[in-house]
């Protein structure tokens, strides 16, 4: 009886380590230095992918768009859609040793908002934490947000509440220690970064390689040759010449997905766009008409990016192919429209353009020019360093037109819509009160179904009175050797490696 | 000789002051690095927040006299990024560079001057048409295509060497070679001619009639007053590979200065360009005044000149 229990106990600790031991050393190549490794301080996607290796968050976003929970069991909601009691998850332990509970919830809150920090303002949307026992925690809004939650996975990291107090943010940022898959190991300024599995990592089975090491390569041809030799197993920010290159190759495989970063001309109906002939709603679809977007894709982006009806792209929440559907390229329509709007013979505006701020940006802007001058708009292009275009509040820098971007990691489109739309806002240039009240709702419609309504309507209204000409958004191309398994990039260029193993 | 000393040290400082006054201008004249910072939904409230905290708010001429003020003390202030000094980001990184800069050095030397002193003991050989061929080749190849070559033919198909990165000896190799190849051409021509008019100089002739055997007249008479003009040369030249190794760093992925300075450049973090390139500018110019003071002390001419 004993021993048959031994032995099915024996073999039992045999399977279990045989199955959870995480092997093999995974490199990935990083365009940048990554500038900090705590989260709220961390400016660009190169420092948030490396940084999650580390730290959960109390929900999660699964790789089908699902939110589950992650440091939180579960999570009630209160009637009126401003509190949030998060029920945690017990026996968690951070990489230090420290115990996970309802204190570093306070903890992150309260690091988090550091007005010093690049991403405050997504903690101070929270206005009290509250402490209601050693696993329960209530966290306040000042009104319902219908993406708190997304927001809450996609930003909040754990962080150790006595740890953190003891070393300061900076100190921190120097040896970060957090709940997740990995754990810091060291870290060589500007040349790499090492982590290694976390043993005691509360998802049983993750992650699944020993160590990850990720390695600075700034430039791209360098990152090519790197994934060529298999120095590196995943590479990425790639064009479509290099990946050309790897169509061959039996030891890479590349990979392609449609990046949530909308490219957009500006129309201005403040400032600088008063008293231009943008006011007329003819004269703003004439120029989405008559620019030859078909013509950009193809000839500059030979042909990897996708044409954009609006403001909601594929893959966000709400967004449906048949009802968005791009304008066509109709030069003989946008000349009809503008005859209509009392421009038979077109005028001239002027357009900024931030010199190399994007990939080929400088040739998009000057296509632009070039299919609108068959219309008789003749544009003035204002080429400028990105640090002048982006100097000014309500882009003050340039003309009542300016072509740029706006990406979204959180599976919608609403942050671009606060961002460009609402008055006030940095780099608002059009203030429209239906637009502004739509985006009002939109934020506090809790039920998926019912905003995904609301942004079908929002599309409708930019879409018949646009303030913008919607370009188009980029294919991006990354590599990754054969033996990688499980490697799922998203949207906004996040990837999360806790679920990437090594094949031999 | 003091009076010397202290002039040229009186024009060193000019030159160093003019230097920080120029990238200070151009740095902030060119924008607000504070959008480029944080990130685009960021609210009003937190970008002044934000530059009050970073000082962007005091007019220019406050922002350099500070700026003036804490480089005399040796504080060259913070990075907007990394948010930690400026001085110690360049410590950091400083050992990489150095070390990229001494292996392109030693391999420049180790080429350029066996081939110009071949070259210049036999002209019209093989080997002072090569030594010729090198050079020019050196005055023309960039040395960030010869980088991505060198990468693509050593490590890509060949695999003998690392693609990026400092690991090992190994992958000191292809990046110094890059950095390294104009300058080797640069000293090959000088090291060249030079040999060609010491040969023929009047102490030389001297030499052989007094019947000493060739070999004898170069390592005794030749190589030695070819080596001083050399030696100043190299002296500039590792200037010069400080702070010009970016394109190679970028290239090799190298983490020196190079790197550190093409990521500041790019997200305006002009507190460290301005750091950056008052530390390389105060390196070269005391290499130089150093380098003066030498010759003042061995050439007494240069002294009263």
């Amino acid at each position: 009886m004993i021993r048959a229990f031994l032995t099915s106990l024996a073999a039992l600790i045999l399977l279990a380590t045989a199955i959870a031991q995480p092997s093999g050393t995974l490199v990935v190549s990083l365009a940048s230095d990554p500038v900090s490794l705590f989260l709220p301080r961390a400016p660009d996607r190169t420092a948030a992918n490396v940084s999650w290796s580390l730290y959960d968050s109390l929900v999660w976003i699964d790789d089908e768009g699902e939110l589950v929970p992650a440091l939180a069991e579960r999570w009630e909601v209160s009637a009126d859609g401003t509190a949030y009691t998060f029920h945690l998850r017990r026996g968690v332990v951070f990489h230090n040793g420290e115990p996970f509970n309802a204190e570093s919830v306070l903890a992150t809150w309260q690091t988090g908002k550091d007005p010093s920090n690049d991403y405050a303002s997504i903690y101070a949307q929270v206005n009290s934490v509250e402490i209601l026992d050693a696993y329960t925690v209530l966290l306040t809004t000042p009104e319902p947000s219908a993406v708190f939650l997304t927001q809450l996975a996609m930003n909040w990291a754990m962080v150790p509440p006595s740890y953190i107090r003891e070393v300061g943010i900076d100190g921190f940022e120097r040896r970060p220690i957090g709940t997740g898959p990995f754990r810091f190991v060291s870290r060589t300024a500007g040349d790499r970064v090492v982590l290694e599995a976390n043993p005691d990592y509360w998802r049983a089975g993750l992650p699944k390689v020993e160590r990850l090491i990720f390695r600075v390569i700034p430039d791209a041809s360098t990152r090519l040759a790197a994934i060529r030799t298999g120095e590196v197993h995943i590479a990425n920010r790639l064009t479509a010449d290099q990946v050309a290159i790897l169509a061959n190759n039996p030891e890479v495989e590349v990979v392609t997905y449609l990046n949530d970063r909308v490219f957009y001309v500006g129309f201005k109906n403040i400032g600088a766009g008063v008293g231009t002939p943008l006011a007329d709603v003819r004269v703003r679809q004439a120029l989405n008409y008559a620019t030859n977007r078909p013509g950009i894709v193809q000839a500059i982006f030979g042909g990897h990016a996708n044409l954009i009806a609006g403001f909601i792209v594929e893959g966000n929440l709400g967004f449906d192919s048949e009802l968005m559907q791009p304008r066509p390229y109709d030069p003989e329509r946008a000349r009809a429209l503008l005859a209509e709007a009392g421009y038979p013979d077109g005028f001239e505006i002027a357009m900024g353009c931030p010199t190399d701020g994007y990939v080929n940006i400088n040739e998009v802007c000057l296509a632009i020019q070039r299919s609108l001058a068959q219309v008789g708009v003749e544009v003035r292009l204002e080429f400028m360093t990105t640090n002048r275009f982006w100097s000014e509040p309500h882009y003050g820098a340039v003309g009542p037109m300016y072509v740029d971007s706006w990406s979204s990691a959180i599976g919608e489109a609403l942050p671009r819509l606060q961002g460009a739309l609402l008055p006030g806002n940095y780099y608002n240039t059009w203030e429209d009160a239906r637009l502004t009240a739509l985006i009002r709702q939109i934020e506090r419609t809790v039920d998926r179904d019912e905003r995904a309504a609301l942004y079908q309507e929002m599309h409708r209204l930019m879409f018949e009175e646009p303030p913008f000409i919607y370009l188009y958004q980029l294919t991006i191309f990354e590599a990754i050797r054969s033996n990688v398994e499980g490697y799922a990039p998203r949207a906004a260029e996040e990837y999360f490696l806790k679920s990437v193993s090594l094949r031999d | 000789m003091i009076g010397f000393a202290l002039r040229r040290g009186a024009e060193s400082l000019l030159l160093l002051l003019g230097a920080l006054l120029l990238v200070f201008l151009m740095v902030r004249l060119t924008g607000d690095p504070v959008s480029l910072i944080l990130p685009m939904d960021a609210p009003m409230a937190q970008r002044e927040a934000f530059r009050q905290t970073m000082g962007l708010n005091e007019p220019l001429y406050r922002q350099l006299a500070g700026f003036i003020g804490g480089a005399l003390h040796g504080d060259l202030g913070q990075s907007l990024r990394f948010r930690q000094d400026n001085l110690e980001l360049i410590w950091q990184r400083l050992p990489a560079t150095v070390e990229l800069a001494l292996a392109a050095l030693l391999f420049a030397v180790l080429v350029a001057v066996p081939l110009g002193v071949l070259g210049g003991m036999n002209p019209g050989s093989l080997a002072d048409r090569m030594a010729r061929g090198v050079g020019l080749l050196g005055q023309t190849i960039p040395s960030f295509w010869l980088g991505m070559l060198l990468i693509l033919l050593f490590a890509v198909e060949l695999r003998w060497l690392p693609s990026f990165g400092r690991d090992s000896l190994a992958s000191l190799v292809l990046p110094a070679i890059a950095l390294g190849f104009s300058g080797m051409g640069q000293l090959v021509r000088l090291t060249r001619s030079v040999v060609l008019e010491v040969r023929s100089s009047d102490f030389i002739r001297t030499a052989y009639s007094k019947g000493l055997r060739a070999s004898g007249v170069s390592f005794r008479h030749i190589l030695p007053n070819v080596a001083i003009p050399i030696i100043s040369v190299l002296g500039i030249q590792f200037t010069y590979l400080l702070g010009g190794s970016i394109y190679i760093e970028v290239v090799f992925a190298w983490p020196g200065l190079g790197t550190l300075l093409e990521g500041a450049i790019r997200d305006s973090d002009f507190p460290l360009v301005q750091a950056m390139t008052i530390f390389i500018a105060f390196i070269a110019i005391s290499i130089h005044y150093l380098t003066d003071l030498c010759y003042s002390l061995i050439d007494p001419r240069i002294r009263t000149g």
